[in-house]
């Protein structure tokens, strides 16, 4: 079967159909895999080589630089010095012997680029001359340019980038032109950048290796806040400021939308302009109306958020369909119809189904939409929460009257929610929901609840939230508040090794296979995805690892572990439960993989993030597998930062360990399917 | 040719690497001795992690000068360098020597502001009083180690 690009908007496509009814719930496995790019048991084999060499690769260098440090006293300086340069020259070695066109001498080329940064840091901290940090910036990105020319990899460009931005935003607060403000250093970053993305897009014209969007983008992004930041410099006169602060903005965005809306359509980069504008246009209007306990002007600017966000939505949508409309294979746009006959034809083909293509009904949004619409809820929610406080009052008395407003307030969402789907319509829903639950926690905070009751209440309302209206975006966010205020509790009281109970209901919930998820996936998808989303933001957020060894009991660790082990078993099993016999064998293996990643970190938390990561690459969801990715690297960090008690080399060693376990399974695994099938 | 380059980038790292550590060897090896007096930059953060920040006591003498410049430095009985004036170019006495400055952050910094340690070790330099360094006459310093009041180097066995 050819092998379709992975389109996480057909999968979803393809899902409701089933849900509707359009499809044969036993064709779905097929379905998803003809349209959607969905990982086939060949693909899970590629998708878990990779996973295991990166994971070995990291485990076993962050145990190697934990070892370093740890015998960093008993080593003299001619030492620290080979080693910082051997990994220059290993990279270069690797890169010579694979060739400059594989991927390992790309990743060698990068290796060695890299770890040029870490061996000048050492020289300077070794010998302490003072100079200014951004002098290493400075000659790390020109020791590094001769690579940059040759190696044919946009990430190394990228690297180049970023480091061209470091140096110049570093030198500012040195140089005399400091005297400018930060405002002579935005009008630097965005020159730098505004010749950098143009620059980039005309060879990505040309060079196929440039053309990586998502490292367009970095210069894109950068060139896109410079310019806000002058505009609202301007807007809020913090220094001498004049009109001429305010061209560029207007020039990028007219720029950025012939590049991006005309010529090749870039939603994240679209998204973000709108985010920039809303920003810009609530500044201003904010600036004028918003003043000391100004209802009406928190309530106005609270609503012009939410309304812009809303309008946005629209447009962002409408852009997103067009996208949809063009077939993955095809470079030309098919006629216009409110359907989408990529997705459906192709089915029809295989003759997985028959008849007319459904009727568009609840779009799914892309996640730079969802994402801006999120950002958007909670600004809007934010400056309705203050307005709501004004006429109550932060006086100690009404504490009741602004808890029964936010009660009203969640109310008004549910009603809001079950009459519409339009954007508009969800918009507002979130900024109510978000507001009304907000009130609610103050509210009960302002009563002197104890902390435990108030986290159960404030979880209660998000999950009757979640069971009362059935916007997918809405359910998302209320089970990702439910598992945060349930967790900062488990937190609280030292029982964070029970926090693994709501991610494995979380886990479970993703345990239907693709038939009964479609049937579900109103309930199970946003479910799961909140409690994941919310464990991982906790922990990310406050970085709870000394807690978990700390505080503690240790059998609630054992249990805690237990209950994850099975999460993790349970995910493997089924992930792979339309495979072959040998692909069963390999799910246990990849389960059997978590046990040691889970037990090295002492926290559990490795298999949680691992979890994540084996969700987002079989649902094919990339920021999803961006938070997976985050967690095991917040992981990591913690359990150097964090949990003193262990010596470092015990903490290297275990990372070291399971590195080399991972990097060993990795070989088994590689030498038993190329017996089997011909590797590519 | 893309190979040579590879390795020519390779080459050129190492060279510059090791033609900075080589210069800066020489100059604590073969540099002139110049002492210090450290002055308590803020009390409630002369320890930060693995780190101290460092300020001298020449920095006070030297109020608030305009731009980077240089100062002519002599050691006191003690040994403990003293500010003669700033640098104009005009010939030096005997045993005196030339010190770079830069205003950075609206203060003024001789050499390094830092003094790194392995992790643990800040009771150690706690009782840091001197800075000794290594010039190399045309002024740049670099720091060697931290000596207490009685002028013994710390952290060393």
């Amino acid at each position: 079967m050819e092998t379709t690009a992975p389109d996480p908007q057909a999968r979803r496509r393809v899902l409701d159909w089933i849900a509707a009814g359009r499809l044969n719930p036993d064709h779905a496995q097929a379905a998803l895999i003809t349209v959607a790019g969905q990982p086939r048991p060949e693909d899970w084999r590629r998708n878990l080589d990779r996973l295991l060499l990166g994971l070995g690769v990291l485990l076993a260098l962050a145990g190697l630089v934990l070892f370093i440090a740890a015998n960093w006293d008993g080593m003299g300086r001619p030492t620290r010095f080979a080693l910082a340069q051997g990994a220059v020259v290993l990279g270069v070695a690797i890169a010579w012997w694979q060739g400059l066109d594989s991927r390992p001498g790309k990743a060698g080329v990068i290796w060695a680029a890299v770890a040029v940064g870490p061996l000048l840091a050492l020289i300077g901290q070794t010998y302490q001359t003072g100079a200014d940090p951004w002098q290493l910036f400075a000659a790390w990105l020109m020791l590094i340019s001769p690579w940059i020319g040759i190696a044919r990899s946009a990430l190394l460009v990228l690297l180049g980038v970023i480091l061209a931005n470091t140096t110049i935003g570093l030198a500012w607060d040195e140089h005399p032109w400091r005297m400018l403000g930060d405002m002579g250093l935005f009008w630097f970053l965005l020159g730098l950048n505004s010749v950098v993305l143009p620059t980039w897009e005309f060879l990505a014209k040309r060079l196929d290796w440039m053309n990586v969007r998502w490292a367009i983008r970095v210069p894109a992004l950068a060139s896109l806040w410079t310019a806000t930041m002058l505009v609202l410099a301007v807007i809020f006169g913090r220094e001498a400021s004049s009109v001429l602060e305010l061209l560029p903005f207007p020039i990028l965005l007219a720029v950025g939308f012939r590049a991006y809306r005309r010529q090749n359509i870039d939603l994240v980069l679209l998204s973000a302009g709108c985010l920039a504008v809303i920003v810009v246009i609530t500044s201003g209007t904010g600036r004028a109306i918003l003043g000391q306990e100004n209802f009406f002007g928190f309530l106005l600017t609270g609503l012009l958020i939410t309304a812009l966000t809303a309008t946005a939505g629209i447009w962002l949508r409408s852009v997103s369909r067009e996208v949809a409309q063009i077939p993955p294979q095809h470079a030309k746009p098919s006629p216009t119809r409110s359907t989408h006959p990529g997705t459906w034809e192709q089915l029809v083909a295989v003759g997985l189904a028959t008849g007319d293509a459904p009727a568009e009904d609840t779009a799914t949004d892309p996640w730079p939409l969802r994402l801006l619409q999120g950002a958007g809820g909670w600004l809007g929610a934010l400056l309705l929460m203050i307005a709501l406080a004004i006429p109550v009052g932060f006086a100690a008395q009404n504490e009741g009257i602004l808890l029964g407003l936010g009660l009203v307030l969640c109310a008004a969402n549910v009603l809001t929610l079950r009459q519409s789907t339009g954007v508009i319509g969800n918009q507002f829903a979130l900024a109510l929901s978000l507001a009304g639950q907000g009130a609610v926690m103050v509210g009960m905070m302002g009563m002197n609840l104890s902390w435990p009751t108030a986290a159960f209440v404030s979880a209660a309302v998000a999950m009757a939230l979640f069971f009362a209206a059935p916007a997918p975006t809405h359910r998302g966010w209320c089970a990702g508040i439910a598992s945060g205020a349930l967790i900062s509790q488990l937190i609280h009281t030292n029982h964070f090794a029970l926090s693994t109970g709501p991610v494995a209901l979380g886990i479970a919930a993703l345990l239907l296979t693709p038939p009964a998820q479609a049937r579900w996936r109103t309930l199970a998808r946003p479910l799961s995805r909140g409690l994941l989303a919310g464990w991982a933001g906790c922990f990310l957020a406050t970085r709870m690892e000394s807690r978990w060894s700390s505080g503690a009991t240790p059998g609630l660790i054992t249990i805690g572990s237990i209950l994850e082990f099975l999460a993790i078993l349970g995910v493997a099993a089924l992930v792979l439960r339309n495979a072959p016999a040998p692909q069963k064998r390999r799910a246990w293996l990849m389960a059997a993989a978590a046990v040691p990643a889970s037990l090295g970190l002492v926290v559990p938390g490795a298999s949680v993030a691992l979890a994540i990561i084996l969700v987002a690459l079989e649902e094919l969801d990339t920021p999803f597998l961006g938070l997976g990715v985050l967690t095991l690297l917040g992981l990591i960090w913690a359990h150097y930062q964090l949990d003193y008690a262990t010596p470092l080399v015990v903490k290297g060693a275990g990372l070291a360990g399971m590195g080399f376990a991972a990097l060993s399974l990795w070989f088994i695994l590689r030498r038993t399917w190329a017996r089997e099938y011909a590797y590519a | 040719m893309r190979k040579c380059i590879l390795i020519l980038g390779g080459l050129l790292v190492l060279i510059a690497a090791n033609a900075a550590i080589y210069l800066r060897e020489r100059q604590l090896a073969s540099g002139t001795p110049v002492i210090l007096a450290l002055a308590p930059r803020d009390p409630r953060s002369l320890m930060q992690g693995d780190y101290m920040a460092l300020a001298y006591a020449l920095e006070r003498d030297l109020g608030n000068p305009e731009q980077d410049g240089r100062l002519v430095l002599a050691p006191d009985a003690k040994g403990v360098a003293q500010l003669v004036r700033l640098d104009n170019g005009t010939p030096l006495s005997p045993g005196q020597l030339l010190v770079d400055y830069r205003l950075r952050q609206g203060r003024v910094r001789i050499g390094t502001d830092a003094w790194f340690f392995p992790e643990g070790k800040g009771d150690t330099y706690a009782a840091a009083r001197y800075g000794e360094f290594r010039a190399d006459g045309r002024g740049a310093v670099l720091l060697l180690r931290l000596l207490d009041e009685h002028f013994k180097p710390l952290g060393e066995p």
